[in-house]
């Protein structure tokens, strides 16, 4: 299990990008989805649970010990950093040795994502998309490894290695391994995790599931639907997507679905009706209703 | 293939680092073929003024640049860190091979610079060349520390070079700074002027010292960094 604790932290380089106070709870053998822009928080949070970035405050647990790199933590960023004096098959066998567990010929591991002809490649003089293609089979094919921490899996990845990404995933989370993705897309997060959190200027800005039953998201602070001054009702064949898309908003309070059918709570109307154009010109569907409720007297 | 030989190939497979090594190197063997040709009587004395002011700072600073690739002591084991790799062990393999080959062709080139520009008045050839590798090769070890340090305080090789540049700017002089460079110990090991009148046989021990304690420095610092 993961469990962050109001946690903040910093990006060490670059832009100065914070995340938090973020408190969080994964379950193991579970998919979650950590959804939002690169500044919104996601990779520093990732980059925190794999011990790559120090917590300015508050606490991030892997199991029962404090967030580290180690065999057991498979940890890959968008720029894997592979080194790139060895050859793809040797890397592998590097990192088995280091991981401690055993030796799988690499072409093997190199062939669950379709990459079987990188092992005699330089990884230096690999493409980008090819490289994030063999760091992904070093942890998606690692025996040891019982928590997947990936950033953008689905992204700049090999095309021949990105159709089976979501497969693989799939089957480590059945083995009991802990996958954690973090990613802008929201196609990507729905393919991927079975828990999404999203995220907007470092902080948690809602919750959902990919099941249809969606659960109503809950902003950090907000405390139910009472608090909101209107409410929003949308019927679009396309409210999954929209709800993706609201749920990332912070104009909105609260945003839920069921079936067709889309409800938002906020307090600004004229910001909510901004952010729903902008959210269907995103998604690209089409709204079958609108309507506002006025929130202590129900006026429509 | 095992984790620990991995700055070895990093180090090896550096086609740009060798190239810069055998050119400076080919420079110091230059001047000792200047110094034959001309039938200097203390060729290798002066052959090797070369070798210590330029031979071995930026052979060293070549091969230390190869085995830290690309991002500095720390970031060059990022990679088995990641995988769950001592961030101390990876460090201190990088240091030691670092240290190793600095330390091997230095003291080699010191040695075919004797053995070429030896002149008349020059000591014993053997004896000579025996201990200028000696020298060349700890001269090395305490160089590749020396810029260890720097790399692993500063990134992107800004450390490595403002060492580089004070090596030059204190190390040249003999007053109570030049103490901490390797270039005032070295020169004087060499026959030339002393730092702050020091004995030979102490700044033996400041170079032994320059490379123990550079070695430590950087281990710990690179140990310390975030994969």
């Amino acid at each position: 299990m993961i469990t962050v604790s109001e946690l903040t932290a910093r990006a060490a380089r670059g832009p100065r990008l914070t995340v938090g106070p973020v408190t969080l709870t994964v379950e193991a053998g579970t998919k979650t989805a950590l959804v939002g822009k690169p500044d919104a928080g996601p990779p520093l949070l990732l980059a925190v649970l794999a011990g790559a970035l120090a917590p300015r405050s508050g606490s991030a647990r892997v199991g029962d010990a404090p967030a580290s790199a180690g065999p057991a933590v498979a940890y890959v960023p968008y720029d894997a950093q592979l080194p790139g004096f060895l050859r793809v098959a040797d890397y592998l066998d590097v990192a088995a040795r280091v991981r401690g567990e055993p030796r799988v010929p690499p072409q093997e591991r190199l062939a669950v994502l379709g990459v079987a002809a990188l092992a005699d490649r330089r990884i230096g003089r690999l493409a980008t998309p090819e490289a994030r293609a063999v760091a992904l089979v070093e942890a998606l094919t690692s025996a040891r490894a019982r928590v997947l921490l990936l950033e953008e899996p689905l992204a700049d990845v090999d095309p021949r290695a990105v159709g089976r990404v979501q497969g693989l995933v799939d089957e480590r989370a059945r083995a009991g391994v802990t996958v954690v993705v973090s990613t802008a897309s929201h196609a990507d997060a729905r393919a991927l995790g079975d828990a999404l959190v999203f995220f907007h200027d470092g902080k948690v800005a809602g919750r959902a599931t990919r099941d249809d039953a969606w659960q109503p998201p809950r902003t950090e602070g907000a405390e139910g639907p009472g608090r909101a001054r209107v409410q929003l009702l949308i019927r679009s064949e396309g409210a999954r997507l929209l709800l993706a898309e609201l749920a990332a908003d912070p104009t909105f309070d609260e945003v839920w679905a069921a079936g067709v059918e889309v409800v938002a709570t906020g307090k600004d109307p004229v910001a909510m009706a901004a952010s729903v154009a902008t959210a269907t010109r995103h998604a690209n569907v089409e709204l079958d209703l609108l309507t506002f409720m006025g929130g202590a007297d129900g006026e429509t | 293939m095992r984790p620990v030989l991995l700055p070895v190939v990093r180090v090896a497979r550096s086609r740009g680092a060798w190239l810069a090594a055998a050119a400076w190197s080919a420079l110091v063997l230059a001047a000792a073929w200047r110094e034959r040709s001309h039938g200097a009587v203390h060729g290798a004395a002066q052959a090797l003024e070369t070798y210590a002011s330029i031979g071995v700072p930026f052979v060293v600073y070549a091969l230390v640049g190869a085995a830290v690739a690309p991002e500095e002591l720390a970031g060059s084991g990022r990679p088995l860190v990641r995988l769950g790799a001592s961030p101390v062990r990876v460090a201190t393999a990088t240091v030691v091979i670092a240290m190793a080959a600095s330390a091997a062709l230095s003291g080699l080139l010191g040695g075919a610079t004797v053995a070429w520009a030896h002149g008349s008045a020059d000591p014993p050839l053997q004896d000579d060349a025996l201990l200028t590798l000696g020298v060349g090769a700890l001269a090395g070890a305490a160089y590749a520390a020396y810029f260890l340090v720097g790399s692993a305080l500063v990134a992107r090789g800004w450390g490595r070079a403002a060492l580089l540049v004070l090596d030059y700017a204190v190390g040249t002089d003999d007053g109570l700074g030049a103490l901490l460079t390797p270039r005032a110990h070295l020169r004087n090991l060499l026959g030339g002027d002393a730092p702050f009148d020091a004995l030979p046989s102490e700044s033996l021990v400041a170079l032994a010292s320059l490379a123990s304690a550079g070695a430590v420095l950087a281990i710990w610092r690179a140990s310390r960094v975030r994969v």
